[in-house]
């Protein structure tokens, strides 16, 4: 599987809906993603690649905040094409293909795309690739996220956290993923789905003691398609 | 006329829009079409043409060709080149969208190929539809209550949207819960109203039982109650 090195100028676009049915979001997602294939043959070579459309297009930040779907609420057209073509006089054949693009919401509430692609020329490339994404989906931001313990005195254990969500209104259909995520230091955090039709679920994380000596704020964030909450634990190394 | 021999990924997404007006629901059809076009062995600059039927692609989703907008993008997705060629080239020159009468959403692309041997193998494309978003508004049927005694009876049933809608209008789905009425599975409505007319059946028990008619769309639904005494 070939690897994206990023993507040039990611374009977002949010268009609040009336339906059908729950969908209160469309967002139109554009860009062009990079690759770094080259080929040095004329046999032609098929390959895949994944952009994660959840981490491209994060909501802010330090850190940045992964925009997760509620698969069983979302659904998603979309269409890529070769962008960036390179071919050299030392081919006898050339070829640059996206032959075609599949949207998925994983497990996780990650947005993938998957491009299935051919190149083929002696020295040629295909350099990146263009697409656009569009997102119909049932909405629910986060009201609030809050930590207990939030004042902790670390020695040498782990610390368990118990991280409450509360969303705006109840999750859709499948439950409403909720990425939680630290811009650094020891946190290890679970992915915390809040369950179809309720609006809050309690996680369990755990603060690992790998700071140095003093006191520390450590931000935990948390967000879901539409927005982001972060929340400040204070830590005394001793 | 080049020939489209297959979609790969065809993708629709649907949504309605808020706010006022008579054209709040936006399609979105992508996919990519195999176009499978080989230029022979010259450099000769080709131009050609190749047509998408969407709506027979997505159970066919049918358009008003008198109030719905298509537009149409469309990129090379595959091409293919030879050593044989002096001059290479692939284009999408133009697309457009169309509506057909019979309510077909068609896609129509103007191609260009050149080089000896070459070849422009599929096609990328994105189709928006600013579309009617009518609604059900209601639902009523006439008589109120049926008495069955040895002959069918005549049911009256009026349906009212809520907006009027141009010919050859919207299509209405209707349906019933039980028993031996007989309706239109779907009926078109220009304007803002019609009435249908449907037949209540001899096919009941004896009694009294209550039947529930349902006008749909996509995007509603209305429903209403009658009586039947048999």
């Amino acid at each position: 599987m070939l690897v994206f090195r990023g993507v040039v100028d990611p374009q977002l676009m949010n268009v609040p809906l009336v339906g059908p049915g729950t969908a209160n979001d469309l967002f139109v997602l554009s860009g062009i993603a990079l690759l770094d294939w080259q080929v040095a043959n004329d046999r032609v070579h098929r390959e895949l690649a994944e952009l994660d459309l959840s981490g491209v297009y994060a909501i802010g930040t330090e850190p940045p905040a992964e925009r997760l779907f509620a698969a069983g609420a979302t659904d998603v057209a979309a269409v890529a094409w070769p962008a960036s073509m390179h071919g050299d006089d030392g081919a006898d054949q050339e070829t640059w293909a996206v032959d075609r693009v599949e949207p998925t919401v994983d497990d996780r509430g990650r947005l993938l795309l998957r491009f299935f692609m051919a190149l083929q020329g002696e020295d040629s490339a295909l350099s990146s690739v263009a697409y656009r994404t569009y997102v119909r989906t049932a909405s629910v931001a986060l009201k609030r996220i809050s930590i207990v313990p939030n004042d902790v005195v670390l020695q040498n254990d782990p610390v368990p956290l118990a991280i409450t969500l509360l969303l705006e209104a109840n999750a859709p259909a499948g439950g409403q993923p909720v990425a939680l995520a630290t811009e650094r230091g020891s946190v290890e955090l679970p992915l915390a789905v809040v369950p179809e039709g309720t609006d809050n679920v309690t996680v369990t994380g755990q603060l690992l003691p790998f700071y140095g000596p003093g006191d520390t704020t450590q931000t935990v964030t948390a967000s879901t398609s539409v927005n982001r909450l972060d929340f400040d634990i204070l830590i005394h190394k001793i | 006329m080049l020939t489209i021999t297959n979609v790969e990924g065809a993708q629709r997404v649907d949504a309605l829009l808020p706010g006022t007006g008579t054209n709040n629901r936006l399609f979105v059809f992508t996919g990519t079409a195999i176009v499978g076009w080989r230029a022979p062995d010259d450099d000769q600059l080709r131009s050609d043409q190749a047509e998408l039927d969407i709506s027979a692609l997505h159970d066919n989703q049918l358009f008003n060709p008198r109030s719905d907008l298509a537009m149409v993008s469309a990129w090379p997705a595959s091409l293919h080149a030879t050593s044989d060629a002096d001059q290479v080239t692939w284009a999408v020159d133009k697309a457009t969208g169309e509506i057909a009468p019979d309510g077909h959403l068609l896609a129509k692309f103007s191609l260009a190929l050149q080089g000896a041997s070459g070849a422009f193998s599929r096609l990328a494309y994105e189709v928006l539809v600013q579309a009617l978003s009518v609604k059900v508004a209601g639902i009523s049927a006439y008589p109120p209550v049926v008495r069955l005694a040895g002959q069918p009876v005549t049911l009256y049933v009026s349906l009212l949207l809520d907006q009027a809608v141009a010919p050859p209008g919207a299509t209405i789905r209707l349906s019933h819960n039980i028993g031996d009425v007989t309706l239109p599975p779907e009926v078109q409505v220009s304007g803002n109203s019609t009435m249908i007319t449907g037949t209540v059946g001899l096919g009941f028990p004896k009694g009294s039982q209550m039947i529930t008619l349902t006008a749909a769309n996509d995007i509603s639904r209305a429903s209403t109650d009658f009586t039947v005494i048999a």
